[in-house]
């Protein structure tokens, strides 16, 4: 089998600094990276070999830790944000391409939870890779593959939304108690993405179900009539409830759904 | 898209308006989302950046609470859920452009906040415009639809504004824009 990104090429053009970092020539790299997403395209097929699938995700991942290197230097420098923002750019590039061959060996492993966290990841890197300000281009044909996956591969989805009320807070990127600095949540800063983290406290207030969820990795995951049985939502696979389960649905006659209702994790691009 | 239009009663904003002077003063003041059973002012996470993004473009703005009794409530959905932004009639004598930048500052900032994002782009939020005489009704416009067609909501906020000053609702009869 030939895999060439096994032999990564950007070997060729990075110089390992130790301790995890490197220097690169940005341009050589990114004349790289280009080609390799182009080839991309058409390696990212549901019917290619799960090793293979998982060679070009390795592949990728390293285009993306390289990338991620250097965007924390130029970061950690300060003298040119716009370096630091373009490298998380293309860090992204490569995480939701990376995310992309993670779901199709996920779906060739029956593991379709995963899929689905792995499609949403890579959604999400594809949106912060233009937030970076990558060309739309070059963000595109993920995008649409994405939504093809989300819309023919998996089952209607039904998301959670959680609202919840949060005391304090401290800003990502400077350190300083949200309320006290310039940045704005959701916007990228010298190739960071500020976010809000470190409450002081956090009160759930209520839970919805939505169709335009935040984060659709809340989503539910089984659903149950009644009749003792959960129904996987992906698989459609059954599996017996417990007794007392099914003698409080029979109550209150409902449908009982289990989700995945809030996730504690910070967006991507928030950390260097 | 939806927009409203309606009046709240002094009684209302009072409810809102925990600091009491800030209602009269000449700046924009962000209402809370509601108050919690404990006394807790609750505004949306979203007026955080808002805030920021106002006094970046040099609009004064506070939070209609006092700092120490303050907590911000997070929905996680994909829309903008904004603040309900109260705009006194000693704000619009002090700036009669006021509204007009106040939904110029909003409409830039959801080009931003949206950046990226897969579509569709919705937000939510509303201004309320207060009479300076005691027993006036205030008004409120509301607006939930396309981030980019604030455009229109501003032609609705100038219409209803138009309406409430004849109807005696603006205490100086100035105009916005």
């Amino acid at each position: 089998m030939d895999v060439r990104m096994i032999d990564h090429p950007l070997n060729a053009v990075r110089k390992d600094l130790g301790d995890g970092r490197y220097s690169l020539d940005l341009q050589r790299a990114e004349a790289i990276f280009s080609g390799d997403i182009r080839r991309t395209k058409n390696i990212l097929m549901q019917s290619r070999d799960e090793q293979y699938l998982a060679e070009w995700s390795d592949g990728l991942a390293i285009y993306a830790s390289t990338f991620r290197s250097v965007k924390a230097q130029f970061a950690s420098k300060g003298t040119d944000p716009s370096q630091a923002t373009a490298f998380l750019g293309l860090e992204s590039v490569a995480q939701s391409l990376s995310s992309l061959a993670k779901m199709l060996i996920s779906l060739k492993q029956q593991r379709f939870h995963d899929a689905w966290v792995h499609l949403v990841d890579s959604e999400e890197w594809a949106t912060l890779a233009r937030k970076a300000g990558i060309r739309e281009s070059e963000t595109d044909w993920v995008l649409q593959r994405i939504r093809v996956h989300e819309e023919h591969t998996f089952p209607k989805m039904v998301f959670a939304s959680a609202a919840f009320t949060a005391y304090g807070g401290v800003c990502t990127v400077c350190g300083q108690g949200f309320d006290e600095c310039v940045h704005e949540e959701g916007l990228i800063y010298n190739g960071q993405m500020c976010a809000l983290h470190m409450f002081t406290d956090l009160e759930f207030h209520h839970q919805a179900i939505v169709e335009l969820p935040r984060d659709k990795r809340c989503y539910a995951t089984a659903a149950s009539h009644g009749e003792g049985i959960w129904v996987d939502w992906f698989t459609g696979v059954e599996q017996m409830q417990q007794e007392e389960e099914v003698e409080e649905v029979e109550q209150k006659n409902g449908v009982r759904v289990q989700m995945t209702i809030f996730r504690n994790q910070l967006p991507f691009g928030a950390l260097l | 898209m939806a927009m409203n239009v309606s009046y709240l009663d002094e009684g209302e904003l009072r409810t809102l308006l925990r600091d009491n002077s800030a209602g009269d003063r000449s700046v924009l003041v962000v209402l809370p989302h509601h108050i919690s059973p404990n006394g807790t002012v609750v505004f949306p996470q979203s007026s955080r950046s808002l805030i920021k993004r106002f006094r970046a473009s040099k609009v004064e703005v506070l939070l209609a609470a006092k700092p120490d009794n303050v907590a911000f409530q997070d929905e996680h959905g994909a829309e903008w859920l904004g603040p309900l932004l109260l705009i006194s009639a000693s704000a619009i004598t002090h700036d009669p452009n006021i509204i007009g930048i106040t939904l110029s500052v909003i409409a830039t900032y959801l080009v931003d906040y949206f950046r990226g994002k897969p579509k569709p782009h919705r937000a939510k939020f509303g201004i309320v415009l207060k009479n300076g005489l005691l027993g006036r009704k205030s008004l409120k416009i509301t607006y939930d639809g396309p981030a980019d067609s604030i455009e229109e909501f501003r032609e609705t906020v100038r219409e209803a504004k138009r309406t409430w000053e004849s109807e005696g609702g603006s205490s100086d009869g100035r105009s916005d824009d």
